[in-house]
């Protein structure tokens, strides 16, 4: 008897609720899964992952002024997300990759191959990201799975957008050539590298 | 000029980035190939990354929790489709002094429901809190735990009851990623029956628990757990005036230790009562 977290956020955003309520469910729904995803690829963690992204939006409801502001709530969002990752890392040992996420269950339930797969790819990808910086995997995490523009990544980290196609530029070429090194070839079209 | 042409190769990369991330074919000169094998690579490797659906409702729950008591004042009076406005400083005086009267003049007629329940079962609250209830004040005690039955009320399409456990055991907790001990929330994970003495059983429609005074889950603190159910009434005869029920909760269960180990603690905990059917 108890209901899925999508039913309740979607009855949460339609009923007759006042107008911040309302809001700040729609901003659940639409943003949380970027915020946990750009957490957990920053923490490596499912379980702290899950901490620190409910954290934020606590904290948004009782600080952020109007959610229903889409692009402000999400600036807000992912710099409380940035600056609570980053207090984490201050008591806890930043993990150098994301191979520990290979380790866990796959969150999406997938059959066995899939869930192997996408394991196999995680893996990858933490094995690849060991030769960025700091900065370049913040820029990598804020733009591909935070999905955030370029003008609001320059905002957060205190750049120019101009720096952050820089750094993404650069970003990606070393873990082309990582994936290259990894065994990974290109093939053509959107399903992007395949071993 | 040259910074012109920055801009635009800018552009042109960002609107590739974006096209490799919606799973379309790139055909901007914007991006090196490399480039582009990498982005698609990231851009797969998202999914991977998604919360289950287990991990949202519990974020869900930790933040409906903190907005019951959220330093915004307006929510700890809103209870359900009910909404009393915030009083002005001066009032406050004068509001205790009113919420002293109302309590002494027997106030448990209104009950404090976390605001969870107005989101999940508003009906249910609706119905609670406009004194349509039965006031039962039924106790039962069983594994030391003691658990009130404290108002039920029925119609042709739903029963509702509201339950309290008033003494959730003693539990050490378990340290959480912010440094606290988060102890087990109870839960009867559902394992209510409702059932009248002409042997119907009444299936649950919905039913959520918190605890009373809910902080959050990191600083949760073994206050008492109320319960509020609502069963499908669609068994009541139709013609029935008043219906004899039996509410059992068979267990309580909670998650405790490093362990994660399961607890466990067998009631039953029964209570009789009679409702008259509101038509």
């Amino acid at each position: 008897m108890i209901e899925s977290a999508r039913r309740i956020s979607a009855r949460f955003a339609r009923r007759s609720a006042p107008p911040r309520e309302a809001a700040f469910g729609a901003l659940f729904q639409a943003q949380f899964d970027r915020v946990y995803a750009f957490v957990r690829f920053r923490t490596a963690d499912q379980p702290t992952a899950e901490d620190i992204a409910a954290e934020v939006f606590a904290r948004a409801w009782s600080k952020l002024r109007d959610p229903s502001d889409a692009d402000a709530a999400a600036a807000w969002l992912f710099t409380t997300a940035r600056r609570l990752v980053i207090d984490h890392y201050r008591r806890t040992p930043p993990p150098v990759s994301l191979e520990t996420v290979a380790d866990s269950a796959h969150p999406s339930g997938l059959a066995p191959e899939a869930a192997a797969v996408a394991s196999e790819r995680l893996a990858t990808l933490g094995r690849c990201l060991t030769d960025l910086s700091e900065r370049e995997r913040e820029v990598i995490g804020l733009r591909f799975i935070a999905r955030l523009r370029h003008r609001q990544i320059a905002s957060l980290v205190g750049t120019s957008e101009g720096n952050v196609a820089k750094i993404l530029h650069r970003a990606l070429q070393q873990l082309r050539d990582r994936l290259a090194a990894e065994g990974y070839t290109a093939i053509d079209g959107p399903e992007g590298v395949m071993k | 000029m040259s910074n012109a042409k920055s801009v635009t190769m800018d552009s042109g990369f960002e609107a590739a980035i974006e096209q490799a991330l919606r799973g379309e074919r790139v055909g901007d000169a914007e991006i090196e190939n490399r480039e582009l094998q990498a982005a698609r690579f990231l851009a797969n490797a998202v999914p991977d990354l998604s919360p289950s659906a287990a991990t949202r409702e519990r974020a869900l729950r930790t933040v409906r929790e903190r907005m019951v008591t959220t330093t915004r004042a307006r929510a700890w009076w809103r209870l359900g489709p009910i909404e009393v406005p915030a009083l002005p400083l001066w009032a406050a005086p004068v509001a205790v002094l009113v919420l002293i009267g109302v309590l002494v003049g027997g106030a448990y007629a209104l009950p404090m429901l976390p605001q969870i329940f107005g989101t999940i079962d508003p009906s249910a609250v609706d119905v609670l809190q406009s004194g349509r209830a039965q006031e039962l004040r039924l106790t039962q005690t069983a594994a030391a735990i003691t658990i009130t039955a404290d108002r039920a009320y029925a119609d042709a399409h739903r029963i509702v009851v509201q339950f309290t456990v008033q003494n959730p055991p003693d539990d050490p907790g378990q340290p959480s990623n912010f440094g606290k001990r988060v102890r087990s929330s109870l839960t009867t994970g559902g394992s209510l029956t409702l059932a009248d003495t002409a042997g119907h059983v009444y299936r649950i429609i919905r039913g959520a628990e918190s605890p009373l005074i809910p902080i959050s889950a990191a600083s949760y603190n073994g206050e008492p757990l109320v319960g509020v159910y609502t069963f499908d009434a669609s068994q009541i005869p139709a013609n029935a005036e008043r219906v004899s029920f039996q509410l059992t909760i068979a267990e309580l269960r909670g998650v405790r230790g490093p362990d994660g180990a399961v607890m466990h603690l067998p009631g039953p905990w029964m209570f009789n009562f009679e409702l008259p059917v509101s038509r």
